[in-house]
């Protein structure tokens, strides 16, 4: 059992983990903590369910689609309604991904309605019995992709002109800009690739947990959570921190108590920061 | 400054227009209302019970309205407020419902979280109330006008008690709930009946909290238990959630849920074959009356009709039978339906002079076979 | 004097509302006279100090519950429950206080938000004391002597009193001494360190007080709804009072008040929108930053005395306390 726990527990921690690394992107390289992140994921998950469910898109199109028209999603809200207020009062900028937050949240109850939603599992609800352990589909296809994607952000990063950008906007805007570096542009592809990152997330959530609207906040606070601990800048912490926080949530609800888990895994994260302040792996810009 | 003004301004308009508004319907009609949870992530629910009492109210319009004791007809209006499935708002839906002077009496609301705490409401205004809330504590709390539509989780579980373990033999239970007052009074019925009847003891009991969609841990401890037999109390989106999870760690014994119905399998899929509940009415049931029910639903409204929707649809049908013998008065009307022995509806035969309220008791076991599709296994009445 | 004159209207006029206002838009007042004092309570914390708290909704809690069950289980007087409760959410205060010594930014917000969560979670799960989902009903209204605060009116002169008594606390607080080790502290902790202010006590003495506030405000919102239950108090709460703490305009106390009302009451003038009228309120929260940063109190120029919010302000985004960002986006 306790093989069993950790394993569902670390596929569902790898999806925290995507929408985390899309948070950790955008703070790195805008300096915004997008508090819309957990709607991206939302979104995601809708135009799967759109195009597959209800339009009859077959699934191999409809994922990426998803996943693009999130990515699009995220471009268009930095280009138009972050851009204008970047690097001024960072609570303001906060204020916006607040109110887009609750825009984004109630357009989506507004568009497909209040209720969840059924969605197919990708591969069939068969599980797999490997070594005396039983392992649905979906679980394996989420480590799968996430192993994947996090070699392709790695090869993204150090080998591609764009993931250099990145860093260098990341690591000191001014002079990125006197590089030659469109530091704007950068920005919003970084946006668009977090907003991805977060669509992904939410297309593998999605058989798993249902399609409903009210979803985001929820995975914003576990992501979030996850970066932090992971120490607040980090990839590698926020891959870690979510995947942390997927398998406590297992083990604390089956070992120590259902009711109390969420408790208790915030009360573990507190004596982590308190102990390590931080984070896990801290980031020094 | 400006902006103050600019909004108290628009305040007095809004409630201008509204004044205006309200006072152009100046047709007469008698008027019942209906609580129940319009928006939110379970507003399913509440749909279903606002069709079945819509369509009870246009039935009764089409065949020339209400006729009063006094020789006058009129039209019946209904007047639907949302308690968004939480317990604040419902308190304030209720109190501006009962302040409505023309509402002669209410249905809903369904959620017994709701229902319990905003008795008191109902109560001082002296409306009569007719609920589909199953917590048995609603109808054994000294409430006097309050109805209960159907059976409650008391005879459900031992409905469900009865043919599990007596007819099938189920030998090791366990009991699942999500921590609302709907699961939490299933739970303390079902584990009392066990052992009442039974000297069965639950192998294992596990709660979830409403609105977690992870429930990989309650499954786990159930999973290690390994009862033959879950009972599971609570909504459809824990129960769908849980099943699934409970499948995915290999547990294959028999899930027992009280809210097996079309919003469940919708979100459980393939995974609901087999799977048994209590209700108290199912569409599939095999009496004439059901059948006409079912038809006229399903020709408005292109799907079958919940089990809730039959118990507001009586209730409608119940309020008219009320008003047209004692008048369009509250008080008449509770006086009515107190010394109303008894009354046929769809779902089966009430008893409104019942001391408590609960008038109705029919209940049906069902199971969904290989189509998904709710079979009637047996029937109590 | 131009100031005097509108205080002085201002104050005609909230005090003479009962006369004015239907019944029900005089509930929805005696609300945003609760929520402003919450409002100002979680100012004190963010626009004056500059650290951030995005679960006040738990003090909220601690200060309600406590109230409701003294009064319900125990009979206590209002009276009495008031600075009980004020006292128990002073606790809770410290208890959060310490952690956010050490920790500053989003760290700190993690921290809050957890004390939120765990606060709701609690009162769900511990019934036998909160009695969990069901929540707590038929919570008195307080008495003075043996008169009882029957009707709307009277509970609106209550919240008026306590929250103009918050008021000019704030105002001498911001006035004095106080006020301005707070804005140092805000400004450049270093800086403040080096003048002999006491950064780590002015931290958590203002966690305490605004805590403490923020339970007084839980106590009038119990005696007035007269039933609670744990879904008041989640994160959506919390996240509400931010939103009219910015809106208002942060470190402005005239910005709270009017951020309170205007967020509790445009829901209300939006309910014709039905379903569509939160998805309006976000895009109005969106265009408010986009267009009007400094919140509404930045309209008019008769609130201009105390409501500066200073660009350099934030020390909500270092990664240790007392950092800002330059133009090169790093920390110095």
């Amino acid at each position: 059992m306790l093989s069993q726990l950790i394993l569902f527990g670390v596929s569902m921690g790898c999806l925290y983990a995507l929408i985390a690394i899309g948070f950790v992107m955008i703070w790195n390289t805008a300096a915004v903590v997008n508090f819309a992140q957990g709607e991206f994921a939302m979104f995601g998950m809708f135009l799967a369910y759109t195009a597959h469910v209800m339009w009859g898109v077959p699934l191999w199109l409809s994922l990426p689609l998803a996943v693009g028209g999130t990515a699009g999603l995220g471009y268009f809200t930095e280009r138009g309604l972050i851009r204008p207020i970047l690097g001024s009062d960072p609570l303001s900028v906060i204020m916006v991904t607040i109110g887009l937050q609750i825009l984004f949240s109630n357009g989506a109850r507004v568009i497909w309605g209040t209720q969840p939603f059924h969605f197919p599992n990708f591969l069939g609800s068969n599980v797999w019995r490997i070594a005396g352990l039983l392992l649905s589909y979906q679980s394996i296809a989420i480590i799968i992709i996430m192993i994947t994607i996090a070699v392709l952000l790695h090869i993204l990063s150090q080998k591609t002109r764009f993931g250099k950008k990145l860093r260098a906007v990341a690591q000191d805007r001014e002079i990125a800009s006197l590089m030659g570096i469109k530091v704007d542009q950068t920005i919003a592809y970084g946006f668009a690739l977090s907003a991805g990152l977060a669509g992904v997330a939410g297309v593998l959530m999605a058989p798993i947990i249902f399609v409903s609207a009210d979803i985001g906040l929820p995975l914003l606070v576990k992501s979030f959570i996850a970066a932090v601990i992971g120490g607040f800048g980090s990839y590698p912490g926020a891959l870690i921190g979510g995947i942390l926080i997927g398998v406590m949530d297992n083990l604390i609800g089956f070992y120590i108590s259902t009711d109390y888990r969420d408790v208790m895994t915030f009360l573990i994260l507190i004596l982590i920061l308190l102990a390590r302040p931080e984070g896990l792996f801290p980031h020094h810009r | 400054m400006t902006f103050k003004k600019l909004h108290i301004c628009l305040l007095a308009a809004i409630m201008v227009v509204g004044v205006v508004v309200t006072s152009t319907q100046a047709e007469e009609k008698v008027w019942v209302g209906l609580v129940g949870i319009m928006t939110g992530p379970n507003a399913q629910n509440g749909e279903f019970t606002r069709t079945g009492a819509q369509l009870a109210v246009d039935e009764i319009n089409t065949a020339g309205g209400v006729k009063l004791p006094n020789g006058e007809t009129r039209n019946l209006g209904l007047i639907v407020v949302d308690d968004q499935g939480k317990p604040d708002i419902g308190l304030n839906a209720i109190r501006k419902l009962v302040a409505d002077e023309r509402v002669l009496g209410f249905m809903g609301p369904d959620y017994s979280g709701i229902t319990f705490p905003t008795l008191f409401v109902g109560e001082e205004a002296g409306v009569s109330q007719i609920t589909s809330s199953i917590a048995k504590k609603i109808t054994h709390s000294g409430f006097k006008h309050i109805f209960r539509g159907r059976s409650n989780d008391e005879m459900w579980i031992k409905a469900l008690i009865d043919y599990s373990v007596g007819k099938l033999s189920k030998k090791s239970i366990g009991i699942s709930f999500t921590n609302i007052e709907l699961g939490r009074s299933g739970r303390d019925v079902a584990k009392a009946y066990l052992k009442d009847k039974y000297g069965i003891k639950p192998v294992v009991e596990v709660s979830h909290t409403y609105g977690d969609r992870d429930l990989t841990a309650s499954a786990a401890k159930i999973v290690k238990a390994n009862p033959d037999l879950l009972i599971d109390w609570g909504t459809q989106i824990e129960a769908a959630l849980l099943i699934r999870a409970l499948r995915n760690l290999g547990w294959q014994g028999t899930f027992a849920y009280n809210a097996a119905d079309d919003i469940f399998t919708s979100l459980a899929k393939e995974l609901s074959v087999g799977v048994i509940g209590p209700q108290n009415w199912v569409w599939s049931k095999d009496d004439s009356k059901t059948k006409k029910f079912v038809n006229a639903y399903e020709s408005k409204h292109g799907k079958k009709p919940s089990p809730h929707s039959v118990i507001y649809y009586d209730a409608v049908h119940l309020f008219v039978q009320a008003i047209s013998q004692a008048g369009p008065n509250r008080k008449a009307i509770m006086d009515y339906l107190h010394a109303l022995e008894e009354w046929d509806g769809v779902e089966g035969s009430y008893r409104p002079s019942t001391e408590g309220g609960d008038m109705s008791t029919a209940t049906v076991i069902i199971k969904y076979n290989e189509e998904i599709l709710p079979v009637v296994v047996t029937e109590f009445e | 004097m131009y100031k005097r004159i509108t205080l002085l209207l201002i104050s005609a006029v909230l005090i003479a509302l009962p006369w004015l206002l239907p019944p029900y838009p005089m509930q929805l007042m005696v609300f945003v006279g609760v929520f402003a004092i919450l409002t100002l309570s979680l100012n004190l914390i963010v626009g004056y100090v500059g650290m951030i708290s995005l679960g006040h909704a738990g003090f909220f809690l601690v200060g309600a519950y406590t109230s409701a069950l003294l009064t319900v289980d125990f009979g206590v007087s209002f009276w009495l429950t008031l600075p009980v409760a004020a006292i128990l959410t002073a606790i809770f205060g410290l208890c959060v206080g310490f952690p956010a010594l050490k920790l500053s930014g989003h760290f700190l917000a993690v921290i809050t938000i957890a004390f939120g969560l765990i606060m709701h979670v609690l009162s769900v799960n511990l019934e036998w004391l909160t009695n969990g989902i069901s929540g707590i009903s038929n919570i008195p209204r307080p008495s003075f002597f043996s008169y009882v605060l029957r009707t709307d009116a009277e509970y609106y002169y209550l919240v008026l009193a306590v929250l103009a008594l918050v008021v000019m606390v704030f105002y001498q607080l911001i006035e004095s001494g106080v006020g301005r080790a707070l804005k140092a502290v805000r400004e450049d902790e270093t800086g403040a360190a080096c003048m002999g202010i006491n950064v780590n006590r002015v931290k958590v003495v203002s966690f305490v007080v605004s805590a403490a506030i923020a339970g007084i405000a839980g106590v009038l919102y119990a005696h007035y709804v007269r039933y609670l239950n744990p879904d008041s108090f989640t994160i959506d709460i919390s996240i509400r009072v931010f939103i009219m703490m910015i809106i208002g305009g942060i470190g402005s106390i005239s910005g709270s008040l009017i951020g309170a009302f205007a967020v509790y009451t445009l829901p209300e003038a939006l309910r014709f929108l039905n379903e569509y009228y939160y998805l309006v309120f976000g895009a109005l929260v969106v265009a408010m930053m986009l267009f009007l940063p400094g919140g509404l109190v930045s309209v008019s120029a008769a609130f201009q005395g105390k409501t500066i919010v200073h660009p350099r302000v934030l020390l909500w985004f270092s990664l240790k306390g007392g950092r800002k960002e330059d133009r090169h986006g790093r920390n110095t």
